[in-house]
């Protein structure tokens, strides 16, 4: 492919984009390049090169290089990566606490473990499946994060729009059977709500989650998918 | 890098700062012309880095691209935020700049280049940094070069063309493209 002019031309690039070369070497070389493709991309690959040479300071580039960043300096990282782990997770921790406060009664057969997730070795909060609820009036919202436990689901509801006071009642409901498993009840807030409950209702018996009011009124219902 | 996967975990952030944290300092003293700052916008660069670590991904380019990428914008945040901005790089650049208008931005991302052009002539060989600096910098005749160095005109020629492709290399090394905003 490289025939000899084209070796003696590319030793010329460098000197031809940056304007050394005498106006008849110049006018040869472009004459190259207009048939030439190769050395044509050589040039175009180096002019932008040459065109950032003015911004240096070529006496700069002798001088001993700036003394690098202080010793502690990686120290100091990790301690705010630390630190900003740690305040997730208490954040979080916050946001169960006020969850207990809500949660007026526990059925049997139910454990309402909120400082169990932040008890968890791993820190990172383990993902769970997200279901949308369906509510039965346009103020409320809902969500639910559904974790899969060895013997029981965990829940983690979202909910805003609720009545204040009001009791409520959690619950999963059982795949074929159509069994409402009861996790828990809690009293409404203003305001966003979170709580966390867990049944012993395995995962993947479970066909939905719901809410409703002691009286067995439905206010919020997502069906979970087929666990994979 | 140390850290195996894409997730840029803790592990990966101390082999990334072994590889690369004096060089992202390098060029925040000279963009924001202070140490305290330059450590405040290393630090934030590798706290954020750690933060979206999940984002990197190697198939998209080096660690050191994209830590970089991070640090411009840190320094562009607290380059705002304090109202300073980078001197020119030098008198030519001075010159080219004032034939436009030049925003802050235009001269950080100047100061930018200017670091990393003058970081890529300290890495290359001493010979090819050589003839450059005599030759561009200095605006010396080659033959003199040439009878200096003892070596022919040629040689002088063809080693500047090696040294700007040395240039490009180490330039594309440091996550240099080729679209300069200029």
């Amino acid at each position: 492919m490289t025939h000899p002019l084209d070796d003696h031309v590319r030793a010329s690039l460098g000197a031809y984009v940056l304007g050394h070369l005498d106006p008849a070497e110049a006018t040869a070389v472009r004459a190259h390049l207009d048939g030439c493709s190769a050395c044509r991309a050589e040039a175009a690959a180096l002019a932008p090169v040459a065109g950032m040479l003015p911004l240096a300071d070529p006496a700069r580039v002798g001088a001993p290089a700036e003394p690098g960043p202080p010793s502690d300096l990686l120290d100091e990282v990790l301690g705010r990566i630390e630190r900003e782990r740690y305040e997730s997770r208490r954040g979080r921790r916050r946001s169960m606490g006020a969850m207990v406060a809500g949660v007026a009664a526990v059925l049997a057969l139910v454990v309402v473990v909120a400082m169990m997730a932040t008890d968890s070795p791993d820190p990172d909060v383990p993902s769970g499946e997200i279901v949308a609820m369906s509510a039965s009036s346009s103020s409320v919202i809902g969500e639910a994060v559904i974790h899969e436990d060895p013997h029981s689901t965990w829940v983690e509801l979202t909910a805003t729009g609720l009545a204040e006071g009001e009791t409520y009642a959690v619950w999963l409901e059982e795949a074929g059977t159509g069994a409402r498993s009861p996790m828990g009840t809690f009293t409404g807030v203003e305001g966003d709500l979170y709580i966390s409950l867990y049944s012993t209702l395995p995962r993947d018996r479970a066909a939905s989650v719901g809410v409703s009011t002691p009286d067995g009124v439905t206010v919020m219902e997502g069906a979970i998918p087929p666990a994979s | 890098m140390a850290s195996a996967g894409s997730h840029l975990d803790e592990r990966g952030i101390r082999a990334a700062y072994s590889a690369h944290a004096g060089e992202m300092f390098g060029f925040a003293v000279r963009s924001l012309h202070d140490r305290g700052l330059a450590e405040e916008a290393v630090q934030e660069a590798f706290v954020r880095a750690w933060r979206f670590g999940d984002r990197f991904d190697p198939e998209l380019g080096t660690v050191r691209a994209w830590l970089f990428a991070i640090l411009r914008h840190v320094v562009i945040d607290i380059a705002r935020a304090r109202a300073i901005w980078p001197e020119p790089a030098s008198d030519a650049s001075i010159e080219r700049a004032s034939e436009g208008q030049v925003t802050p931005e235009d001269r950080l991302e100047q100061a930018l280049l200017a670091w990393q052009i003058e970081e890529a002539l300290r890495r290359i060989g001493e010979d090819h940094r050589r003839v450059v600096v005599e030759t561009y910098y200095r605006g010396r005749p080659y033959a003199e070069v040439a009878a200096e160095l003892g070596i022919p005109e040629g040689t002088v020629k063809s080693r500047v063309y090696y040294a700007l492709r040395a240039l490009r290399l180490a330039l594309e090394e440091m996550g240099w493209d080729d679209a300069p905003a200029r």
